[in-house]
């Protein structure tokens, strides 16, 4: 696939300006920018309103009304600051301005002239703990060590004054040379959160040591004569000085600076700017000869589109192609069927899969022909919905009555539309049944059609005159109102209203079908309000909290005052019978054999049962409650039997369970043998479940009748009867997968905290490729508020207690645990009735943490023994915590075979265990201590081996003996049971002239 | 007219183009003890003086009336930390001083159009007499006026600077400025009483970049202002001999000298009456002193004297 590398500096030149080249500067501004972007770099709002005015100058040049426009929109497509806002969009634009005639290379001299003075540029902050246990952040930069409390620079340790760097399990040690003002050598040490950490942090310090403070790194040691472990480490790069000598003596032409729009250009300017490189002008005609020429146009348009698909592909490669990018327009919710290609393009064009076609032309044609085939599929669900349009309908007839739907109305070509129609009718006559349902309800139409023109032809003989149709439609609006408020009671509108959705329910669900239907965004974002809005408990009305929400955007929007009513009660009913649920499994007398009359008797002192004015909806419940119970029950004593798997059948097993109290407990055979299925099925589920897990071709980017092929050879495949419900399965699967992915995101998303809101928190991700896998928004938005509310301690859904009438109110952390752990919750939950039976599916290992709520340190340690091969996409969204790169997954290995090299023939000892190896580097010496037990002839032997490497420039005057002494010194001192083995000199002499 | 120019072209620390200061109100000679009555009409001609030598320096003075409820409404330099376009309203150590920052917010923000922070934690206390801000980094001495969530509130207004704490436990003295102050772009004058080598100590061992240090033997005479290129100081009666040569011998900028012998005896000092404030339209600059030197040596700390 696609290989995206990602930049990114690591060590900040303190001054930006010695470095050689624009092209270098200019890299070094967008990882500045990043930083800034991303909280790293905090600065007041003057500084960040002064440096993003020169990031605009380098990227849009000087300010004018004609390019930017009016106002202030040109800045959105910037990301400036962690919460940038209008105030400091107009404080950029004002800066902007004033940059008048600055070219970009020196726009970004001023930007990095700035930057450069932030407390905080280049310094790489690692979070510590001091001995007293508080935390502290030790920043590392190009002169030393800096310790922070808070924001509080409290100490800190430049190179000079470190004479050794050294960590040890999770501590990390700085030892320091004597000072004016402290005459002993004394050692700081700081404790890291785990042993990874600890050990990152020293080599990050030891690399920009050396990058800073040397004038060449230690040369890596090839001299294999002690055995070495993995904690051998040196910056092999260039150091500075090496680095700018270097560039001295590169004699190359610079190169172009290249400076990428924004990521998040709008679809307009990507066209502008398609347009402009396709009509630049002709090379070949400088002189305008060809100006009008129709040949020449062409000519040059079909050298173009040769350049632009200059690999010639081969169809397979076409095909795949077009598939990997249809499915990119899949996923990308915001292309329906009323899209254009320039203006969706700005949401696809980051993407790899977008890239690939490297042909702007076929993507237009693809693009166009996706978005015909969706309004070929709404218009045909168009006709599927209208249930009087039959084989024998007539196209004029049907258009009269069929014109005014907007799915009608998005098919331009008439043609089109009587072609399509056709189409539809071809297919009816194949199902016979359904046309024949269908034709009686077009009799009744036309009958009714009839009756209607009849009864006007009367009033217009009485003089009434024909009826407006305005007026009538207007007649119509005014009834709704009242309607809704008659049906939207507390419990009106359960009875009925759930009847009346269940039958929208059935509607077959497709991949590509938006399910963003606004209303059902408004609700969601209500109901958010709603669950953020701490007073609300099940007795609450709505008068009493509107004072709270009132100013509320999520409470504004909602269009109607009956809307806002309406779901507030769904709500409440809600929450009232979770409360209610709750209460019956609060109360120990209430069991499977319980009667409602008992029951009632046991509760109804209780404010909780007082909520429900209903009493047939506490019947109703309370039925409700009693079934989950049984069901459970059952389902408990099924997955008891050991007899019954995923082939069963409940003839066979019957006489297995019959004895059983619990089998009993069902009151009729034929919810047994449902429940039986239903059980069965789940296994089936669970097994597919697991086969699609263990096929690691599938990703949460996969469709069903693509991955068919990898699995249909497995039993587990077959195991699950029809198709339709191994594609639902896979849809499941598919969609845990998108949902741990989506988690990731906002977990990785620094900006996304308990108290964001939807609509502030879009903007940091929507350019993720993990928000765009969502299928739908309703869904994103779903999931981010189940995510924020699990940060907040809030329940998700109707995890609600009643907080009034003084009951202790429930932990609502815990109530969402089931979300984390759903495993261990089924076992302990005392009433897991409503989705009991239904196993959740397993939770798929990739991407990183399924459902993932897990910790900083859960990610670090479980990164995957493997290397993960997946393509990581630049994004300056996410936060580069040290866990995002550059964890490289380490397999820990207890068990070393050593290997000895004497006399140049290396020959392999007993198997030896590694009990330690560390390893010390200072300026002049390394220390590599390396213990070690080896069994021989029964013996244990434990050995310690200390080798200490000292190193010196040739160009110093260094006194040899006296390090020597010192070493020698420094090993028996410690232990006196050390020897000194061995003492080798090694002149390593370069010849410059050579290189 | 030139030096006005040049103002504006540089907007680099220690320049600035307004002072706010605030008359000394009646209730000032409450302040004194028996022993020692402060003149009430002589620290109002003290503080008049002062006035005139600022306006010298090419500031443009905002003068607030007294207001007889605080005492101390004349140490305005306690009310706000004032760096570039940024101002944080500070909490003054001393609770019954608290209310004065009203008048100096309305004055910044309504006036000034500065952009106003405000300290959010509510256990923090803050006096600006305890914040040095060197042009490169900002000392705060947590002390009996300021806490070290009082200095985070600093580190929190500007990000851009590195804020060290300086530990005042052991001095006697009010404020951190009381023992040194900026006396030239990379001059501390510090003073060489015990208390101040404390604090000299400090810096030596915590500044993250380059200064020289000026000692003088008084701490009278280690309370200066540096401003646009001026360094104001008490007069020749009021400090030692040696640290008037040390200054004539040290520094080459214009210098002014005042008196506050009267403003003293409530532990007045001269930089605590004046609020500096540099106002520009657009910045096109960090306010910031760091030089290149700065950036990617290790400091160096002279001592002068």
């Amino acid at each position: 696939g696609t290989w995206v590398f990602e930049f990114q500096v690591k060590f900040y030149p303190p001054d930006p300006m010695s470095l050689k080249e624009d092209i270098t500067r200019y890299q070094l501004c967008l990882q500045v920018r990043v930083d800034i972007f991303n909280g790293r770099l905090p600065c007041s709002f003057a500084t960040y309103a002064l440096l993003g005015s020169y990031t605009v100058q380098s990227m849009i040049g000087d300010y004018s009304l004609k390019d930017c426009g009016p106002g202030l929109g040109y800045l959105n497509d910037f990301d400036f600051a962690p919460n940038q806002n209008q105030e400091l969009l107009e404080k950029i634009y004002e800066l902007h301005e004033s940059h008048k005639g600055q070219s970009a290379v020196v726009a970004e001299a001023h930007f990095l002239e700035n930057a450069k003075k932030l407390a905080m540029y280049g310094v790489d902050m690692h979070d510590v703990k001091d001995s007293e246990n508080k935390r502290l952040s030790l920043g590392i930069c190009a002169t030393g060590i800096l310790v922070y409390r808070d924001r509080l620079r409290i100490d800190r340790f430049v190179w000079p004054k470190i004479l050794k760097l050294s960590y040890k399990r999770n501590t990390f040690y700085i030892k320091l040379r004597p000072s004016e003002f402290d005459p002993h050598e004394k050692t700081v040490s700081f404790l890291i959160d785990n042993h990874k950490l600890a050990k990152r942090l020293w080599k990050i310090c030891v690399e920009h040591h050396a990058f800073f403070r040397l004038k060449t790194a230690d040369a890596p040691d090839n001299d294999t004569l002690f055995p070495r472990f993995n904690t051998r480490f040196r910056y092999s790069g260039r150091t500075a000085v090496q680095a700018r000598k270097a560039a001295e003596m590169v004699d190359r032409e610079e190169p172009p600076v290249e400076r990428t729009a924004e990521r998040r250009r709008s679809g307009r300017d990507g066209e502008n700017d398609y347009d402009e490189k396709r009509y630049a002008p002709d090379e070949s005609d400088r002189h305008g000869w060809n100006a009008g020429d129709p040949n020449a146009t062409l000519e040059r348009d079909a050298r173009f589109a040769g350049l632009n698909s200059k690999v010639q592909r081969s169809p397979e490669e076409e095909k795949k192609l077009r598939e990997d990018y249809m499915r990119l327009l899949q996923d990308t919710p915001s292309i329906t069927s009323r899209s254009n290609y320039p203006e969706s393009r700005g949401d696809i064009e980051s993407d790899p899969r977008f890239l690939a076609v490297g042909d702007e032309g076929l993507r237009k044609k693809w693009f166009e022909e996706y978005v015909e085939d969706l309004k070929r599929q709404d218009f045909m669900q168009l006709l599927q919905d209208t249930p009087w349009v039959h084989s024998q309908s007539s196209w004029p007839d049907a258009r009269e009555d069929l014109k005014s739907d907007p799915r009608f109305l998005a098919v331009g070509d008439d043609a089109l539309r009587e072609k399509w129609f056709n189409e539809f009718k071809q297919n009816m006559k194949k199902n016979k049944a359904e046309d024949k349902q269908r034709k009686k309800a077009d009799d009744k139409r036309q009958k009714d059609k009839e009756a209607e023109r009849k009864r006007l032809e009367k009033e217009r003989k009485v003089g009434k005159g024909v009826v407006d149709p305005e007026v009538e439609e207007q007649k119509e609006k005014v009834t709704t109102p009242e309607k809704e408020k008659r049906s939207s009671g507390i419990f009106s509108m359960f009875g009925r209203r759930s009847g009346r959705d269940k039958a929208h329910e059935p509607k077959p669900h497709k991949a590509y079908e938006d399910a963003d239907d606004p209303e059902l965004k408004l609700k969601e974002e209500f109901w958010q309000l709603l669950r953020e809005t701490p007073d609300i408990t099940s007795t609450s009305q709505l008068d009493d909290v509107r004072i709270i929400m009132a100013k509320d955007p999520r409470y504004i929007n909602v269009p109607t005052e009956q809307k806002r009513q309406q779901w507030f009660d769904e709500y409440i009913q809600n929450l009232m019978k979770d409360d209610f649920m709750r209460l019956l499994r609060d109360t120990p007398t209430i069991h499977s054999q319980s009667t409602w009359p008992e029951a009632r008797m046991e509760i109804d002192r209780d404010p909780r049962f007082e909520a429900v004015g209903d009493e047939k909806l506490r019947e109703q419940w309370f039925d409700e409650y009693i079934e989950g119970l049984l069901k459970s029950d059952y389902m408990q004593l099924l997955r008891d039997t050991p007899a019954i798997d995923s082939q069963s059948r409940f003839e066979e097993v019957r006489d297995y369970i019959a004895h059983d109290d619990r089998y009993r407990a069902v009151p009729t055979d034929e919810l047994r043998k449902a429940w039986f299925n239903e059980y069965v099925e789940n296994l089936k589920k669970a097994d597919f479940m697991k086969l699609l897990e263990d096929t690691p071709s599938i990703t949460s980017y996969s469709r069903y009748p693509d991955a068919k092929e990898d699995i249909s050879h497995d039993p587990r495949f077959h195991n699950v009867d029809t198709d339709e419900q191994r594609e639902k399965y896979f849809n499941e699967y598919t969609t845990e997968l998108k949902k741990a992915a989506f988690i990731q995101l906002l977990q990785d998303t620094p900006d996304i905290s308990a108290t964001s809101t939807w609509h502030q928190s879009k903007k940091y991700i929507e350019t993720d490729p993990r928000y765009h896998a969502v299928d739908s928004d309703l869904q994103r938005m779903k999931w981010f508020h189940e995510y924020v509310n699990f940060l907040a301690g809030r329940g998700y859904g109707m995890n609600y207690s009643l907080r009034a009438g003084g009951f202790k109110s429930i932990d609502r952390k815990q109530e969402f645990l089931p979300l984390h752990k759903p495993e261990a919750v089924k076992k302990t939950d005392p009433m897991p009735f409503f989705q009991d039976a239904k196993r959740k599916p397993p939770v798929a290992s990739r991407p990183k943490k399924p459902n993932g709520y897990g910790s900083n340190e859960d990610l670090i340690n479980n990164v995957p023994i493997t290397v993960a091969t997946e393509s990581f996409k630049y994004n300056p969204d996410l936060n580069d915590v040290p866990r995002s790169t550059s964890i490289i997954p380490i397999v820990e290995t207890k068990t070393h075979k050593v290997t000895y090299e004497r006399d140049g023939v290396p020959y392999e000892t007993e198997e030896s265990i590694l009990i330690s190896a560390h390893s010390v580097t200072t300026r002049s010496q390394t220390i590599d201590t390396t213990t070690y037990k080896t069994e021989r002839d029964g013996m244990v032997e434990t050995h310690v081996e200390r080798k200490i490497t000292v190193v010196t420039d040739g160009d110093d005057d260094t006194d040899h003996d006296a390090l020597l002494r010192a070493a020698i010194e420094q090993v028996t001192e410690m232990n006196p049971d050390l020897t000194v083995d061995k003492i080798e000199c090694i002149r390593q002499i370069e010849d410059l002239n050579e290189r | 007219m030139t030096m006005t120019m040049t103002n504006t072209m540089k907007s680099s620390a220690f320049s600035y183009n307004y002072a706010i200061i605030c008359r000394v109100p009646r209730s000032f000679a409450d302040r004194g003890v028996t022993s020692n009555p402060i003149d009430y009409q002589r620290a109002r001609d003290e503080q008049a003086q002062l006035v005139d030598v600022l306006r010298k320096c090419s500031l443009n003075i905002i003068e607030l009336e007294d207001d007889e409820d605080y005492k101390d409404c004349c140490c305005v330099e306690d009310c706000a930390v004032i760096i570039g376009g940024t101002a944080l309203i500070t909490r003054p150590g001393l609770k019954v001083r608290q209310g004065e920052t009203k008048e100096i917010r309305r004055v910044l923000k309504n006036d000034l159009k500065l952009r106003i922070q405000e300290i959010n934690d509510g256990s923090a206390t803050l006096d600006g007499g305890d914040v040095l801000f060197t042009g490169k980094e900002i000392f705060v001495g947590i002390g009996k006026n300021t806490n070290e969530q009082g200095a985070q509130a600093v580190a929190e207004a500007f990000p851009e600077y590195v804020v060290v704490p300086l530990n005042m436990e052991k001095t006697k003295a009010l404020h951190l400025k009381s023992l040194c102050s900026m006396a030239g772009r990379q001059v501390i004058a510090i003073s060489s009483s015990q208390c101040g080598m404390e604090i000299y100590k400090q810096i030596k061992m915590q500044a993250q970049f380059s200064y020289e240090l000026l000692k003088l033997d008084s701490d009278a005479a280690a309370n200066m202002i540096y401003v646009n290129g001026h360094l104001i100081h008490r007069t020749r009666d009021e400090i030692p001999d040696v640290c008037w040569s040390v200054l004539d011998e040290k520094i080459l900028n214009p210098r002014h000298h005042t008196s506050i012998t009267e403003l003293e005896k409530a532990r007045v000092t001269l930089s605590s009456l004046v609020l500096l404030i540099h106002k520009e339209k657009r910045a096109r600059k960090l306010v910031s002193n760091l030089q290149d030197q700065d950036m990617d040596r290790y400091a160096t700390i002279k001592t002068l004297k």
